[in-house]
C-alpha cells in the first residue's frame, strides 16, 4: 500500500521523469546529427528550467526562507550534484560543470549545435537525471505494495443485494 | 539489457519490451471495464474510472508511436530501457488510483460522512469532490488526486479531458471505521486541501528564517567527524574509494532533506490549524485520541512533526482569542463555553502532559527544521488564524447552544441531528454534532453505561453509532430542505 506522501512523491517523480524523457529524446535526435527542429524547442526550454531549478536549489539556504518551489529546487540541486559527482566534488568544480551545461543548452536554444563533447555532456546529464528519477520511483514502489481489494468486496459491488 | 537464448533477439528487445507494456495496458483496460460495472456512492468514482480508461488508451497509443520515434531509436540501450521501464511504474501508479475507486466508500458508517464533509468544503472552495477509502493501517491520509493525476498525464504530453482539480482522496482506518468521533481528524485532511488551494506555503513560509550557518555547520561536521576531511576540499586520495561523494553532494543532500522536512511539517501544522477551525475542540480531542494512541508524543518522521510539537501549536491556537475563563494552565480562550467542564479538564490534563517535556527531534535535519518553526510559531499561529478566519465563515463558538442541545439528546439516547432555530427545528451542523459527541463521550459515558446496564465499551460504541446516525439524519434533513 502506498502511503499518501509516497503516492504524491511517485506522481511528482513520474511527471518529472516523463518530462525529462522527452528532453532526452530530443537531445538524442540532435546528438546523432539531426537538425534542431521546432518541436525540440519546448523540450529545450524545459531543459533550461531544470538547470535553473538546480541553481535556485543551490542558493536556497542563502535566501533564508521557504516557498512553494524551495523543496523541488533543492531536490533538483541534489539530482544534479549526484549526477555530476564523478566530475565535481567541490563547489567550484560543480559550478564549472553547470556552466558548461548552461552554455551548451544556450547554443541549442539559438538553433546552433554545440561541439560534440559538450553535446555528449548535456545528453549524459539529462539521461542520468532521467535514470535517477526512475530509480527513485522504483525505490518508492519497492517499499510499498499496491492494495489488492478482497474478492468479496468486488462481488458485493457487482451484486449489492446478494450475500456477497 | 541482457538477452537469453529463449528471449528476444538483441536488435528487437526494445520492440518486445514496448509490446509487453502495451499488453499491460490491455490488461489494465480489462480491469477498468470490470470496475465500471460496480456500483458507487457518487458520480466522482465513475468519472475517475473514465479518466483512467481514456489515459490508458492514450498511453497505449504513445507506446505504439514510441516504436517508430527516431528520437527513441537514437537512444543508447540504457536510456531506452529506462524510458520503457518507467511505464511499469506508471501502471503501479494507475493501479493504485483504480484501487482507491474500487475500495471507496464501501461501508455505511463512513459513506455517510462524505456528503457533510463535502458540504464543509464547498463554501470555501466553490466545488469539491471527496473520495473516501479504507486503509489497512491505523492511519488517515490525504491525496490531491485530481492535481496529481493531471500533472502526470500533462507531462507525458497526452491530451485528454482533465480530472476535476478539486478531487481529493481521503483514507481512513478500516479497523475503526465505525468510531465516528475519531473521524473529526478528517478536518486535518481537509486542511491539506485548503492549504494547497490557498497556497498557504507562500504566506506562512516567509515567516520561517532558515539558519544557513547551522546547515553549513552540519555539513562541515559530517565532513570532519564522519568523513575525516574539511568541507569543499578533495577527499584524501586514500579515502576516495570509500567516499565517492564530495562536499557538493553532501551539501545538496542536506539542503534537500531540510527543505523537504520544512515543507512537509509546515503543511501538517497548518492543516492541523484548519482542522481546529473547521471542527473546534472536537478536532483536538480526536487528534489526541488518534496520535497519542498510535505514534506517541515524540515520534517524528520526515513528513510528520512530533505530536508534542503539533499539540503545543494547537493549544496555542485554542488559547489565542480573548480569555473568558480560567484554567490551571492559564486562561482558556473564547472556546471555553464550547468546551464544557469535562472537555476543559481533559484538555488541561493533556496540555500539562504535552508541556512536561521539551519537544525533541530525532535527527539533525528534523532539529534544524523544527527549531526554525518553533522560533516563529506564535507569529505563525497568528497569521494562520487570520488566513483561516478570512476563508472559513463557520465558527463553532457561535453555536454553543446547539452543542449543549445535541449533547442532551445523545445522553437521552437520541441521535443528535437537529437543533431548535427560527420557527422550528433545523438540521445540526457537522461540527456541532462532533463537539456534542465529544462532550458526551468525555462526560457521560459512565452515566449511559449505568442507566442501560452496559459496559463502558458498549456505551462508547453506542455513542459513536448515535453520532453517525445523527450525521446521516442531519444530511437527509438538509437535502430535504434544499428540494422544498
Amino acid at each position: 500500500m502506498l502511503a499518501g506522501r509516497q503516492f504524491s512523491e511517485l506522481s511528482d517523480l513520474l511527471a518529472s521523469g516523463f518530462a525529462v524523457d522527452r528532453i532526452v529524446r530530443s537531445l538524442a535526435r540532435i546528438r546523432v546529427g539531426r537538425a534542431v527542429s521546432e518541436g525540440d524547442i519546448p523540450m529545450l526550454r524545459k531543459a533550461k528550467a531544470v538547470l535553473d531549478d538546480v541553481r535556485s536549489g543551490e542558493r536556497w539556504p542563502a535566501e533564508r526562507t521557504l516557498n512553494r518551489s524551495s523543496a523541488a529546487a533543492a531536490a533538483a540541486f541534489e539530482d544534479a550534484a549526484l549526477v555530476l559527482a564523478v566530475s565535481s566534488g567541490t563547489s567550484e568544480e560543480f559550478d564549472t560543470a553547470m556552466s558548461r551545461l548552461d552554455a551548451a543548452l544556450g547554443r541549442l536554444l539559438e538553433g546552433r549545435v554545440p561541439p560534440s563533447q559538450q553535446m555528449d555532456e548535456l545528453f549524459s546529464f539529462f539521461a542520468d537525471v532521467s535514470r535517477r528519477r526512475f530509480e527513485e520511483s522504483q525505490n518508492i514502489v519497492m517499499s510499498a505494495s499496491t492494495p489488492a481489494w478482497p474478492q468479496q468486496v468486488a462481488a458485493r459491488r457487482q451484486n449489492p443485494g446478494g450475500s456477497g | 539489457m541482457a538477452t537469453t537464448s529463449s528471449g528476444p533477439a538483441p536488435e528487437s528487445w526494445r520492440e518486445w519490451l514496448a509490446s509487453e507494456q502495451i499488453e499491460r495496458s490491455l490488461i489494465f483496460s480489462e480491469r477498468i471495464r470490470r470496475a465500471k460495472r460496480m456500483q458507487y456512492p457518487s458520480e466522482i468514482e465513475p468519472e475517475l474510472l473514465r479518466f483512467l480508461d481514456s489515459a490508458n488508451s492514450l498511453i497505449r497509443q504513445q507506446l505504439e508511436e514510441l516504436k517508430s520515434d527516431p528520437g527513441f531509436a537514437d537512444l543508447p540501450d540504457r536510456e531506452a530501457e529506462t524510458q520503457l521501464l518507467r511505464f511499469s511504474i506508471l501502471y503501479t501508479h494507475l493501479c493504485f488510483a483504480a484501487a482507491l475507486v474500487e475500495g471507496a466508500s464501501q461501508t455505511q458508517a463512513v459513506a455517510e460522512l462524505a456528503a457533510p464533509l463535502k458540504r464543509t468544503l464547498v463554501p470555501v472552495l466553490g466545488t469539491a469532490n471527496l473520495l473516501l477509502h479504507p486503509l489497512p493501517e491505523i492511519n488517515y491520509s490525504f491525496l490531491d488526486l485530481g492535481e496529481l493525476l493531471n500533472s502526470v498525464v500533462n507531462e507525458m504530453g497526452l491530451t485528454q479531458d482533465a480530472l476535476p482539480r478539486d478531487l481529493y482522496a481521503v483514507g481512513f482506518p478500516s479497523l475503526q471505521e465505525e468510531w465516528s468521533l475519531m473521524h473529526c481528524i478528517i478536518g486535518h485532511e481537509l486542511g491539506h486541501a485548503l492549504y494547497k488551494r490557498f497556497r498557504m506555503v507562500d504566506k506562512i513560509g516567509p515567516l520561517i528564517r532558515i539558519d544557513e550557518a547551522k546547515i553549513n555547520d552540519l555539513v562541515g561536521s559530517i565532513h570532519r567527524d564522519v568523513w575525516g576531511y574539511e568541507a569543499d576540499a578533495h577527499a584524501p586520495v586514500e579515502s576516495q574509494a570509500q567516499l565517492p561523494l564530495g562536499s557538493v553532494q553532501l551539501r545538496a543532500a542536506t539542503y534537500k532533506a531540510v527543505s523537504r522536512v520544512l515543507e512537509y511539517w509546515i503543511e501538517e501544522i497548518c492543516s492541523d490549524g484548519i482542522g481546529l477551525h473547521l471542527f473546534g475542540p472536537a478536532f483536538l480531542l480526536s487528534a489526541i485520541s488518534f496520535l497519542a494512541n498510535t505514534r506517541g508524543l515524540d515520534y517524528c518522521s520526515d513528513d510528520h512533526p512530533p505530536a508534542r510539537m503539533r499539540f503545543r501549536i494547537l493549544f496555542s491556537l485554542l488559547r489565542l482569542r480573548m480569555p473568558v475563563g480560567q484554567s490551571k494552565n492559564g486562561p482558556w480562550s473564547s472556546y471555553q463555553p464550547v468546551l464544557g467542564q469535562h472537555v476543559a479538564a481533559f484538555l488541561d490534563t493533556w496540555e500539562s502532559l504535552v508541556n512536561a517535556a521539551d519537544v525533541g527531534f530525532s535527527n539533525p535535519y528534523h532539529a534544524i527544521a523544527g527549531s526554525a518553526i518553533l522560533a516563529v510559531y506564535p507569529r505563525m499561529c497568528a497569521r494562520l488564524q487570520k488566513l483561516i478566519s478570512q476563508s472559513l465563515q463557520y465558527d463553532i463558538r457561535q453555536h454553543v447552544g446547539d452543542i449543549e442541545h445535541l449533547e442532551r439528546d445523545i445522553l437521552l439516547s437520541i441521535p443528535p441531528n437537529e437543533v431548535r432555530g427560527g420557527d422550528g427545528m433545523r438540521p445540526a451542523a457537522l461540527a456541532s454534532i462532533f463537539n456534542a459527541g465529544w462532550r458526551a463521550y468525555l462526560g457521560g459515558v459512565q452515566r449511559l453505561a449505568k442507566e442501560n446496564g452496559w459496559s463502558a465499551w458498549e456505551a462508547k460504541a453506542k455513542l459513536n453509532q448515535w453520532v453517525a446516525k445523527g450525521i446521516e439524519l442531519a444530511e437527509v434533513q438538509t437535502r430535504w430542505g434544499e428540494v422544498q
